[in-house]
């Protein structure tokens, strides 16, 4: 399996991403409900990792941080979700 | 959150929270009522003016209407496509709807440009007809709105009505549009107001 997206809140957020062009990071913090330094560090990992990625822009003249999901990113999230729905199937 | 390997119960629970996400998501998307009225507006005015000026010699410069409310409406798209960068979160398939409409308007507009001498007015008159009809199908059954589906049946019906009363084929189109796609726009407005 995927090693970066055993984290819950990894997954959570490539979930977040998969069917968006692209979320911002309040969104992102609202929906998966955890702190800012915590969602930091996770989104960090993924945009090494090359996951996603992390775009600064203004809006209204105030900073604004956007992620979107990579090719990358979606492919390993897909291969990650059969592999848990394979493992659920030999557990069964 | 450990980093080790999943076992079933994790993997089980894992799974659940991404079909949650999943499904929290896949809400149908809120179309906007403004551009359908600005472009039915648009559509409907200049299929009038068409009219008017060719078929009845009224007034040429009130082609100038006509291209002055079509620029108007380029901006108010602009303007409208800024606002909707502000948002928190911008889906996919907002963005497919935007190309939809966008491919739509170009391939019009080229096609009115370039190729004035294969298709007359009125065949320019029924292609944009013909392009918003379909893309609003579309848009349709792809934001599970009803309203927008309807409303592009009316401008495709508009065409048929206007083949067969070619003396008022202008009033026509333009009844198609302002009907169609901007009576779509405010039915869709009251439905769930314009953020």
């Amino acid at each position: 399996m995927d090693e970066l997206l055993l984290s819950k809140i990894r997954l959570g957020a490539i979930a977040e991403l998969l069917t968006a062009e692209w979320v911002t990071f309040p969104a992102l913090l609202k929906s998966i409900g955890t702190t800012q330094g915590n969602l930091g560090s996770h989104l960090a990992k993924l945009v090494e990792a090359g996951y996603v990625s992390e775009e600064k822009t203004f809006v209204d003249k105030r900073p604004q941080t956007r992620y979107r999901l990579t090719p990358r990113g979606r492919e390993a999230f897909k291969k990650h979700v059969t592999e848990m729905q394979s493992l659920l199937q030999r557990a069964e | 959150m450990s980093e080790h390997e999943l076992d079933p119960l994790e993997a089980r629970d894992h799974l659940a929270m991404v079909d949650r996400i999943l499904s929290r998501i896949d809400e149908p998307v809120c179309l906007g009522g403004l551009p359908y009225i600005v472009w039915g507006v648009v559509g409907g005015s200049t299929d009038f003016v068409t009219q008017v000026v060719v078929v009845q010699h009224g007034a040429p410069s009130l082609l100038w209407v006509s291209l002055t409310l079509m620029l108007a409406a380029v901006a108010f798209m602009i303007y409208y496509g800024m606002r909707l960068s502000r948002k928190e979160r911008r889906g996919l398939l907002g963005r497919h709807i935007g190309n939809v409409f966008m491919i739509s308007w170009i391939t019009s507009l080229v096609m009115m440009l370039l190729a004035s001498h294969i298709f007359s007015y009125w065949a320019q008159g029924a292609i944009w007809s013909l392009m918003f009809g379909a893309a609003m199908m579309y848009v349709g059954t792809l934001a599970r709105s009803r309203i927008s589906f309807a409303g592009g049946i009316l401008l495709l019906l508009s065409i048929i009505a206007a083949n067969y009363s070619y003396q008022y084929a202008g009033y026509v189109l333009a009844a198609g549009f302002i009907i169609g796609m901007g009576g779509a726009g405010v039915a869709l407005s009251l439905a769930h107001g314009d953020e």
